[in-house]
């Protein structure tokens, strides 16, 4: 009943997430439909880290203390009931695998303490300064690998199937639904991301590792899971054994996703129990059931808990207190070291953030890398950073104007920002949102460079009045004779560093024109502002 | 053959030849069929009601499109504008367009360009997508995957990737609007081509004038709309000020591509040769020649 009950609602969040990962795209209307970073929003981690940042809980995000009340009562259900990373790992396990191998039954290892060390770390960092989260936590890493490194090879594969399928038979079919997906789930012009391959790869690796142990993500390494674990462990949720039913057959071990122990007798781990009912169903003694007890608050801080109790309700949390506190002193450190970056002390270049983003220490204090935005951005401008700034800022999204560009009155990327590091701007405010400056090149520029006549750049810029304008310009060519030419110069105060003009010049390779992070919306500029 | 047989066949093929242009054109002038205007201007505050009128002064829509064909209607979407900020066409006059061609028997309506901006928002707050569907023709994205490699055969152009679809139509009509432009000095019908484009169009503006003139002498519209509503005097192609804009109410239409675009020129008070991509076309003869400015046909269709 509860394991039935599971699946449905599993696969339903499994759904439910894909549905709105597809629909983080731009429509064309000023205003995205569907609430495309729920999942975010229901996550406790991020919703802590960036509270212990900035003591502030963005849009929705207290409605992950709702997840947290209900961990309280019902143990780590979201691992195996919402989590949609829990159920790709536990999919990949049983594809890997196959059924053979899960007739052993596998017991809790120590490894299950790792998490809780992973977790301290990011805890750590967040009070002391840098915000390690978005990297390892189960969505955002999940939204930034779909997004960035499977959806822009799915969507060209799309796009070339129906393309090839057009002048077939089968395009009375195959048109109509093309057109569908396309209009409603596919990004306007098909995408390409740095760091693509990279990302997919990361999620491919984490999903294999079930191969060595069963949802390994989830047991071992996730932070969120080590959070709810700690809470289920503090909470009410235990899973009772009639007395003298266990004939030992350690089938419901077998079954167990999160290598819990349930047939033992008090060792039942309520931490690493994703409530997936595989062992009330499938225990042939009825003689498991899920029930409340009394809250364990005072068991989680005690040394030896249950010590005198006989027999021990449950297992105990024992991931070590000096390790965690070590993990934690780490998690600090860590702080201090990754912003002492001279990107922070004064603006880099080629960090270009998204519009409104505030400064470059207000952005980073917010930002869970989750890659909504480069989803999002109908311009596909935005790309995860490399380590150009260093480990702080790696994943975070930065504008590569040579890629994409920043499309003047979209807003949609603050729309789908979990955390406001990009704020949801109004159709005015962005007009107005400075990303930085753009400046001409002129040994590349064709005008200054070759005496040939051009202004891409400046047709595309969309300030009006425009940013760029045109200097009319005789020069003399060889052989005698002028050539009247339009040269392009940049309006600095009207320039808010879109990055279309990069985007368009025609010279290949590094353009003519490019934009340089200076000026930005909450950080100053080397132009003293008119 | 004898010599005999050969006098006659001779002298009676010369006869023929001579007498055959002569008797036609004795008979057509019986007829009293004047030739059909080739262009004509029509003006009032309904854009859409100029433009029927604009037609109908040209032959009507009969004389573009028949029963049966397939017709592709190429406005400007080409900017994430609204259509007081007169960046793109008037979405009145392309829907009033596509409801004469489908009264007329076309099979089909197609509206399509490729944006420079994002085409989604391109189509939708230029009032053209819903414009163009509420009057039955297909709204269709520019896909640069379907697009083909194509032999343009121009001065300049000698393949590009072209959208088939706009080939392929039987008939194709032209709808750009009249707007200043920083290279060409002002865009019209023939600048409007680079729509049907995929590949990397940046790289035709250093030889915008010949590339346009190529592109114009592949694509042969059989006619011509000119959307001079509202027009963009300044800050052209893009605009975004209202200020730029000023309100003509005029609407030019004609079967000749270069005519279209020598009229168009004159709402900006510029002479032909004042733009060089129409002189250019009109060296390669690319229109008919003969039309002068006296011909026009105006319409004044005042407000009803």
């Amino acid at each position: 009943m509860l394991r039935r009950a599971r699946i449905a609602v599993q696969l339903a969040s499994l759904a439910l997430f894909f549905y709105l990962l597809l629909r983080t795209v731009g429509i064309g209307e000023d205003r995205l439909g569907p609430p495309v970073r729920l999942f975010l929003e229901i996550d406790p981690l991020i919703a802590i880290s960036t509270w212990l940042r900035t003591g502030a809980l963005h849009g929705l995000m207290a409605i992950s203390l709702a997840t947290l009340i209900a961990t309280f009562f019902f143990g780590r259900f979201f691992c195996s009931w919402i989590c949609p990373l829990g159920t790709l790992s536990q999919a990949s396990g049983r594809l890997l695998r196959g059924r053979r191998e899960e007739r052993s039954a596998e017991r809790s290892t120590r490894s299950r303490r790792w998490k809780y060390l992973i977790l301290a770390f990011i805890l750590g960092g967040s009070a002391a300064g840098v915000l390690w989260v978005g990297l390892l936590d189960p969505i955002s890493l999940l939204i930034r690998s779909l997004s960035v490194g499977f959806g822009p090879p799915l969507e060209a594969l799309v796009r070339s199937a129906a393309a090839g399928l057009a002048f077939s038979p089968a395009a009375a079919v195959t048109e109509p639904v093309y057109a569908w997906i396309r209009d409603h789930a596919m990004a306007p012009r098909a995408p390409r991301f740095e760091q693509g391959a990279l990302l997919a790869g990361i999620l491919i690796v984490l999903l294999a590792l079930s191969w060595i142990r069963r949802r390994f993500w989830c047991r071992i390494l996730c932070p969120l899971g080590a959070l709810l674990g700690t809470v289920g462990q503090a909470g009410m949720l235990t899973l009772r054994q009639r007395e003298g039913a266990c004939s030992g057959c350690e089938v419901c071990a077998f079954h167990c996703q999160g290598a819990a122990d349930p047939d033992v007798a008090g060792g039942w781990r309520p931490s690493e129990c994703f409530v997936c009912g595989n062992c009330t169903a499938g225990c042939r003694q009825g003689s498991l059931s899920f029930g409340l007890a009394r809250p364990r608050l005072a068991a989680l801080f005690r040394r030896r808990p249950h010590a005198r109790e006989n027999p021990p309700p449950t297992a105990a949390l024992d991931p070590g207190r000096r390790r965690i506190l070590v993990s934690f002193v780490l998690g600090i450190v860590s702080g201090p070291l990754v912003r002492a970056t001279p990107s922070r002390a004064r603006p880099q270049a080629n960090l270009i953030r998204p519009p409104g983003a505030g400064s470059e220490a207000e952005f980073l204090d917010r930002c869970v890398r989750c890659g909504e935005c480069m989803k999002v951005c109908v311009g596909n401008g935005l790309h995860p950073a490399g380590l150009e700034a260093g480990p702080g800022s790696l994943w975070t999204p930065v504008l590569r104007a040579r890629i994409g560009y920043c499309e003047y009155h979209c807003t949609l990327c603050g729309q789908v920002c979990p955390t406001g590091a990009i704020p949801t701007l109004t159709q005015a405010e962005k007009e107005k949102a400075v990303l930085g400056i753009a400046y001409v090149d002129p040994g590349r520029c064709l005008p200054f460079a070759y005496a040939r006549p051009c202004i891409v750049c400046e047709e595309h810029c969309p300030t009006s009045p425009k940013a760029i304008v045109l200097e009319e310009v005789a020069v003399r060519v060889p052989g005698g004779g002028e050539r009247r030419l339009q040269r392009p110069q940049v309006l600095p105060e009207r320039c808010v560093g879109c990055g279309i003009c990069e985007y368009r010049c025609p010279v290949d390779g590094e353009s003519a024109i490019r934009i340089a992070a200076t000026g930005r919306t909450g950080e100053g500029s080397f132009l003293p502002t008119a | 053959m004898d010599r005999r047989k050969f006098l006659h066949r001779a002298v009676g093929a010369t006869l023929a030849g001579w007498s055959l242009p002569q008797i036609a054109g004795f008979g057509s002038a019986l007829a009293a069929d004047p030739p059909l205007p080739v262009l004509a201007v029509a003006h009032g505050p309904s854009p859409a009601e100029i433009t029927k009128a604009a037609i109908a002064a040209i032959g009507g829509i009969d004389r573009f499109v028949h029963r049966g064909d397939r017709v592709v209607v190429k406005p400007n979407i080409g900017w994430d504008r609204t259509p007081e900020q007169a960046a793109t066409t008037n979405p009145e006059v392309v829907a009033a367009l596509i409801r004469l061609c489908l009264d007329a028997g076309a099979k089909s309506v197609l509206v399509m360009d490729n944006p420079c901006n994002d085409p989604r928002r391109c189509y939708l707050r230029s009032g053209i997508a819903e414009a163009s569907k509420s009057a039955g023709a297909e709204v269709r994205f520019f896909e640069e995957e379907r697009t083909r490699k194509m032999l343009i055969r121009g001065e300049m152009l000698q393949e590009w990737p072209v959208h088939p679809a706009i080939v392929e139509a039987d008939v194709r009509i032209n709808v750009p609007i009249a707007k200043h432009h920083g290279l060409t000095g002002v865009t019209l019908g023939m600048k409007n081509w680079l729509g049907a484009l995929g590949g990397p169009r940046n790289r035709l503006h250093q030889e915008i004038d010949r590339a346009i003139v190529d592109l114009a002498s592949f694509f042969q519209p059989q006619l011509t709309v000119i959307d001079g509503v509202r027009v963009l005097m300044r800050g052209g192609p893009q605009g975004g000020s209202l200020e730029d804009v000023q309100r003509l109410d005029t609407v030019i239409a004609s079967a000749d591509a270069v005519a279209a675009e020598r009229r168009g020129a004159t709402l900006y008070g510029r002479r032909p040769d004042e733009t060089p991509h129409i002189a250019m076309a009109e060296e390669r003869n690319l229109g008919r020649g003969s039309w002068r400015e006296e011909e026009e046909i105006r319409v004044e269709v005042p407000a009803s």
